[in-house]
């Protein structure tokens, strides 16, 4: 029934339990809903009818480090149900995640990391010791009337050796710090919220395994040509699953792969309410804690027992 | 960041007239028409509703902030090659410079001066990084520290504000005056040293202070208790103080943690006649418990005896189940 | 330098022919030296003499009389010991900077800790030169004068900051500290607390 899809990381999301996830069901929750339902129906050729909880969904999320000068977002939550769309409810988004100050130099930096950490180039042009030959003086210092030379391979000669040129692979790798990736992130949500360009959908439940639905569905909402659907979890639901799978510009993602460049490279950013709440927790901790990073902290949780 | 706020907002009052309009747009669409008001003369939410009227963000639009790239003047070409920049020959161009402070052979300055014992026993001395009252006030005041709780240096550094390192040999912390006038706290303070208008000043507010000496070992267990415990090993008993430290340490006039009780009792009494206040009586006191709690001379953290080893859930640095199941 | 005996026999051994010149005025014979071991008069402690007899026959150019050498080593002795002018050691000492040490780091250099000393605002102090010497010819307010201790200027004291690793630049937090408050600047208003 659930498919895995496994991602790697991009370094830019941390491990770390939600404190604040109020009782919203998350997408397995809903799924499991679903199956108890769709076992009494006939599933042939019919949209299956998704069963919700009440509407509107208005979530009176409490929004923790919200100073009084700092206006909080709203945005509407959308259905992916039906292609016409339903305004299901509305959500408060927490500003310094979704109403950060723009820093296009620092979505630059980001954008360039990513490009550039894992480019190794190639390049290694031989120098004259590398070249074949070159051992011998090809003619006497003196008396020909020649120029005075000690090797065929010398730099100056065609067919040479290259002086200083390219050596070997060379990585291109390095870290940008911690707190610019941070920053990277809060940065394109603001960005992408500011734009029109992300949406908030309950869940990602699907009627349907067909490619054309979403395409449909994107079309007639006027959502970009590209869509990047993020959940809280890498178990997506099947029918979402196979209908994305062999549509390129359609693709999903859990909160731990979430980054810059897939973000801008996609023009709609999806989100379901379970990866919003996700996504605040984990970047409101970095941007709040004083606890200094080190890495064990951030990449195995140890720093998680502090918030339970 | 101010600099890039200012610039996005000259460029935004160039460039579109009605931003006003664009901007409330924007919020109305976005938040609640009550703030708006304050969210205009906010330089944040000017530059998002500016964003929201240009193209899409995309990695082809972004671009680096201009200061923050060198200019990546290569020494090639007419200009930058030949002898790049340096005269012909000589000590600059071939960087064959003497060594610093050198004077053409002449006795040099730095060796001309008389010696003085500047730094006789430096090596020896502690050092305690000051920790003000003032900043224990605010500390208090913004939830950082419990004053329900004894407060010592392990508190302090859970705060993750302040730090000491015992290789530079800080001894932990000195708790100084600079404060004390509005210093209000109630609390159960134990620091490495302090002076007589500090313990007035905490005295005076019905609190109490001891000092405590803390070895070298202990204080690398304190300073960071949960990498100490995540270590595994036992915890340490907390040494005596050295020579020179023993008679700061059973001085009752500094509340030393080796001091004669009644001693110190007596002390408070006598300084709170010399700084005019009123002894509060510690004996009916509902928090007396909390303020008379003090750890044993040989005790590093409160509520853990010597000996114990804490065992968390997650797994230990070096440590094997195996290995720790050994133990 | 401490003078070792055992290092002048070892260069008396290493150089036959030191002997070609006359060192001493009066030259006992070569029966007394060779019956003499251990002590002598002034009390200073020689080897056994026995190594001066492989020297050579008297009257030969040799330093037969390499224990009168020990024993009474004048000035003009001293100068052929040592062909160096002004009892200059053998090993001259450098005491500049190292930049890069055994360990690959930079090193300090001793000489200005032992001089000099460094207040937290990146000013260096040192004693006055000369305070200990010609007193009797100095009056009480020169002799007052000599023992304080004055600023470096600006270049001196980046020349001493780069001569000392980032531990002297460390602010130090002693509590009976007597230069507590010269590591402040008040007065100076880039500097002064708000």
């Amino acid at each position: 029934m659930f498919t895995l899809i496994t991602f790697s990381k991009f370094g830019n999301a941390c491990m770390c339990t939600s404190k604040f996830i109020k009782s919203l069901s998350t997408t397995t929750n809903k799924l499991s809903e679903l199956e108890l339902n769709l076992t009494e129906r006939n599933v042939s050729n019919e949209v299956a009818v998704m069963e919700r909880g009440p509407l509107p969904i208005i979530t009176g999320r409490q929004l923790p480090f919200v100073p009084d000068r700092r206006l909080v977002r709203q945005a509407w939550v959308d259905n992916l149900d039906t292609i016409e769309e339903k305004k299901l409810g509305l959500v408060d988004l927490h500003p310094d995640i979704f109403g950060a100050f723009p820093r296009i130099d620092i979505l630059h930096d980001n954008i360039r990391w990513q490009k550039l950490y894992r480019y190794i180039n190639w390049k290694h042009l031989p120098n004259r010791m590398e070249r074949q030959g070159g051992g011998r003086k090809p003619w006497p210092q003196k008396g020909l009337g020649k120029a005075r030379h000690g090797s065929i391979r010398s730099p100056i000669w065609y067919h040479g050796g290259k002086a200083h040129g390219p050596r070997g692979p060379e990585t291109n790798f390095y870290m940008l710090p911690f707190y610019q990736r941070v920053m990277g992130l809060t940065t394109t949500l603001s960005m992408k919220f500011a734009q029109d360009d992300l949406k908030i959908v309950d869940t990602l439940d699907i009627p349907t395994d067909d490619p054309s639905y979403l395409q449909d569905l994107a079309a007639k909402r006027h959502w970009g040509v590209s869509v990047l659907y993020i959940d809280d979890s890498d178990l997506m639901p099947k029918n979402i699953a196979l209908a994305t799978d062999s549509v390129g510009h359609h693709n999903l993602m859990p909160v731990y792969g979430l980054n810059c460049h897939s973000m801008l490279k996609h023009e709609t950013l999806v989100l379901t309410l379970a990866a919003v709440n996700k996504i605040e927790d984990k970047l409101l901790y970095w941007l709040h804690t004083n606890d200094p990073l080190t890495p064990a902290k951030k990449y195995t949780g140890q720093h998680t027992q502090g918030m339970q | 960041m101010l600099e890039f706020e200012s610039d996005l907002s000259t460029l935004v009052a160039i460039i579109i007239p009605c931003i006003h309009s664009y901007v409330s747009t924007y919020l109305e669409w976005s938040c609640t028409s009550k703030q708006i008001q304050m969210a205009l003369r906010n330089g944040t939410d000017r530059a998002l509703a500016l964003i929201r009227t240009l193209p899409r963000v995309s990695a082809f639009n972004l671009r680096p902030d201009p200061a923050s790239r060198a200019d990546g003047k290569r020494p090639r070409g007419q200009h930058g090659g030949r002898r790049h920049g340096y005269p012909q020959k000589g000590a600059k161009q071939r960087q064959t410079f003497p060594r610093l402070g050198f004077e053409n052979g002449a006795v040099p300055f730095y060796l001309r001066i008389p010696k003085e014992n500047y730094y006789k026993g430096h090596h020896l001395r502690r050092q305690y990084p000051p920790l003000s009252l003032h900043q224990l006030q605010t500390l208090i005041d913004t939830q950082r520290i419990n004053p329900s709780e004894p407060i010592d240096l392990a508190t302090i550094c859970n705060t993750k504000i302040f730090s000491f390192n015992p290789g530079y040999r800080h001894f932990g912390f000195h708790l100084t005056d600079d404060g004390m006038d509005t210093f209000q706290a109630k609390i159960n303070i134990e620091v490495q040293w302090v002076t007589e208008p500090v313990i007035a000043a905490i005295e005076k507010n019905g609190g109490t202070i001891t000092t405590a000496y803390y070895d070298v070992e202990s204080l690398w267990a304190i300073r960071d208790p949960e990498h100490f415990f995540q270590r595994g090993i036992p915890i340490m008993k907390r040494m005596l103080p050295p020579e020179d430290a023993v008679e700061y340490y059973t001085d009752p006039k500094f509340r030393g943690y080796l001091a004669d009780p009644e001693k110190i009792a007596e002390e408070r009494f006598t300084l709170a006649q010399k700084y005019g206040y009123e002894l509060p009586d510690l004996s009916s006191d509902p928090q007396k418990e909390l303020l008379l709690r003090r750890k044993d001379p040989k005790q590093v953290f409160f509520g853990l005896q010597p000996g114990w080893i804490l065992i968390p859930k997650l797994p230990l640095h070096g440590m094997s189940p195996k290995k720790l199941g050994s133990i | 330098m401490a003078f070792s005996f055992r290092a002048v026999l070892k260069t008396l051994t290493s150089f036959p022919k030191i002997g070609t010149r006359n060192f001493g005025s009066t030259f006992p014979s070569v029966a007394k030296e060779r019956s003499l071991t251990g002590r002598v008069q002034n009390g200073q402690n020689y080897c056994n003499t026995g190594i001066f007899s492989r020297w050579g026959p008297l009257g030969s150019n040799v330093p037969q009389r390499g224990f009168h050498l020990l024993k009474q080593l004048t000035p003009e002795v001293k100068e052929k010991l040592f062909p160096l002018q002004n009892g200059t050691p053998l090993v001259e000492s450098s005491r500049g900077l190292v930049q890069y040490g055994f360990k690959g780091r930079r090193k300090t250099v001793k000489a200005v800790v032992h001089r000099f000393f460094r207040l937290d605002w990146g000013a260096w102090i040192r004693p006055r030169t000369g305070r200990h010497n010609k007193l009797w010819k100095k009056g009480t307010k020169q002799r007052k004068r000599a023992r304080t201790h004055v600023f470096c200027n600006s270049q001196q004291s980046f020349m001493l900051d780069k001569m000392v690793t980032r531990f002297w630049h460390r602010k130090k937090y002693y509590v009976d500290d007597p230069y507590e408050s010269y590591h402040t600047r008040p007065n100076f208003w880039i500097t002064h607390r708000r």
